[in-house]
């Protein structure tokens, strides 16, 4: 770098000359710029995992806030949201925020599961990036269960109950599982304790790290395209570069998602269910977040026996395996050259997408 | 028959005539280096496992809680103010009971526990049955046997005893 004089300083090119020199900016952006994004009629689905970042980082943002306010202590927990809702400034503003954001980004998810489903993204060499995907809507399903607990209403501690409930059916290590889970043979302090370092310190590393993975894989690979627009000649397909061009795009939409959320947020502040009554039994029409209303109706479907064996062990094996199936049917279709299983993957995902969608509307009324 | 064990011994004296193995070819000495790097991998992980393991779920498993234990409580009310149909949810020690004062002038106790999936049980009044909100499950409120929905057995009972001057004495079975 030369030295510059008086006469020819240009403070911002020195600047970014220097720090060039010590972190590889320009390589950076470089880096970046890479990544071509196909324009095609399809190519709405690709803002999807944008939004689902957008969603993480609001409830990153939120929930830090919340921590300022919330006391994570059985006895106590209720009365804090209760005053982060009531007393705090703009505290129903925060809370409202992360609970509607959980909601928000966890439908994101599943929209962006879907969409790279029936666009068949999941393909060779795109493996990991599917099942790193997978991973993190597992976590975000996770973060919803562990934080529905923390305000301690009724349906916090139902859906605890249950959920660990469920956790204690596995078998053999169940209700050593369940014990542990719980801290103990009842729902208590020590259960609180658990899922709030959980949800605060845990899952967050686990969702960046794994985060961190599935971006990566993808500015390495470049974005996936639908076959229909693979087969056409390379003339008619159109480009564009991630940096900055579709960047621009994506900060337009998530200002746009961003007005539509906070309108949402604010016209319909989420509220807080009255408080526990460990006496009490669980209110009539209790029912779990939208996001369980499929695995919550498959557990009431099933009989108390079914031959030999209890209908919750039968509704356990029968929820995991599908669900595991999401793991197991693209890496069968990996390839995408064996045509019955390219069909079959697809009829699948279409069977799961209106099986799921049936269960959690009938799950609801 | 030459099967690919007997191919790669006759690789193996044509490099080294005197027989045995040649310490110094490099196919052995990394075939070596390999397997032992293996094993102080492997070994090593475990060994981490261990180390870093052990404390951290000793750390983590609860402790052997110190449930009292409550084998006998005062039930709040007189059976003179629990008439017939009546019912209540209540603490009985550290578990959810439900008395009822069913339709046959008997009083039943339960454990409150859903054996379907741990929720808390309730008497329906109308429909004269215990019911679980959580899944649907529906059991009789003189029995306590499971009669409609997932759950996959009875409650758990408990007893109630009646002094002449109507105190309740709830107990465990």
């Amino acid at each position: 770098m030369s030295i510059p004089t008086l006469k020819n300083l240009n403070i911002v090119q020195t600047v970014v000359d220097w720090l060039d020199e010590r972190v590889p900016l320009k390589a950076a952006v470089e880096f970046a710029g890479h990544k071509e994004v196909p324009v095609h009629k399809h190519s709405i689905w690709y803002y999807m995992g944008g939004i689902a970042a957008l969603f993480m980082g609001i409830q990153f943002a939120t929930g830090f806030l919340l921590m300022f306010h919330y006391v994570p202590t059985f006895e106590g927990a209720y009365a804090s949201v209760q005053a982060i809702n009531m007393q705090v400034p703009f505290g129903w503003l925060i809370r409202s925020m992360h609970s509607w954001g959980a909601n928000v980004f966890i439908l994101v998810l599943f929209i962006h599961m879907f969409s790279t489903y029936f666009m068949k993204a999941y393909r060779a060499p795109r493996e990991f990036t599917w099942l790193s995907g997978l991973g993190l809507v597992g976590i975000a399903m996770v973060f919803g269960f562990t934080g529905y607990m923390l305000p301690m209403d009724e349906i916090a501690y139902f859906a605890t109950k249950v959920g660990v409930d469920v956790a204690g059916e596995s078998p053999f290590i169940g209700p050593y599982l369940a014990e542990f889970v719980r801290g103990g043979s009842e729902i208590g302090q020590v259960t609180m304790n658990r899922f709030f370092s959980l949800h605060v310190i845990a899952l967050p590393l686990a969702m960046m790290g794994l985060f961190g993975l599935h971006a990566t894989l993808i500015q390495l690979q470049g974005i996936s395209e639908p076959e229909s627009i693979q087969k056409l000649p390379k003339a008619e397909r159109k480009y564009e570069k991630f940096f900055p061009d579709f960047f621009k795009k994506d900060v337009f939409v998530w200002f746009a998602v961003f007005v539509a959320f906070m309108l949402v947020v604010t016209m319909k502040p989420w509220g807080l269910g009255p408080q526990v009554d460990p006496a009490a039994m669980a209110p009539i029409g209790i029912k779990p977040e939208w996001y369980f209303l499929s695995q919550f109706q498959a557990l009431k479907l099933f009989p108390a026996k079914i031959l030999f064996f209890d209908g919750v062990h039968v509704a356990m094996v029968f929820i995991g395996t599908v669900f595991g199936s999401l793991a197991v049917v693209p890496i069968l279709d990996s390839t995408g050259k064996i045509p019955f299983i390219s069909k079959f993957a697809t009829v699948y995902g279409v069977i799961f997408f209106i099986g799921w969608l049936f269960l959690t509307i009938w799950g609801s009324l | 028959m030459t099967t690919e064990q007997d191919s790669s011994k006759t690789n193996e004296s044509q490099n080294n005539p005197q027989g045995g193995y040649d310490l110094d070819s490099p196919e052995v000495s990394f075939g070596r280096r390999a397997f032992f790097g293996g094993i102080l991998a492997v070994g090593g992980g475990l060994w981490a496992l261990l180390v870093a393991g052990t404390p951290i779920l000793s750390f983590l498993w609860p402790k052997k809680s110190e449930v009292v234990t409550v084998t006998e409580m005062t039930f709040e009310k007189n059976l003179k103010d629990f008439p017939i149909g009546e019912s209540k949810n209540f603490m009985f020690g550290s578990i959810p009971a439900l008395l009822i004062h069913d339709t046959n002038g008997k009083l039943s106790v339960f454990n409150a526990k859903c054996s379907h999936l741990g929720c808390t049980v309730g008497y329906q009044k109308d429909k004269d049955v215990i019911y679980c909100a959580c899944h649907g499950g529906t059991y009789d409120p003189n029995t306590g046997k499971n009669i409609a929905g997932p759950p996959p057995a009875p409650l758990k009972p408990l007893v109630a005893d009646v002094a002449a001057d109507g105190t309740i004495t709830i107990k465990i079975a």
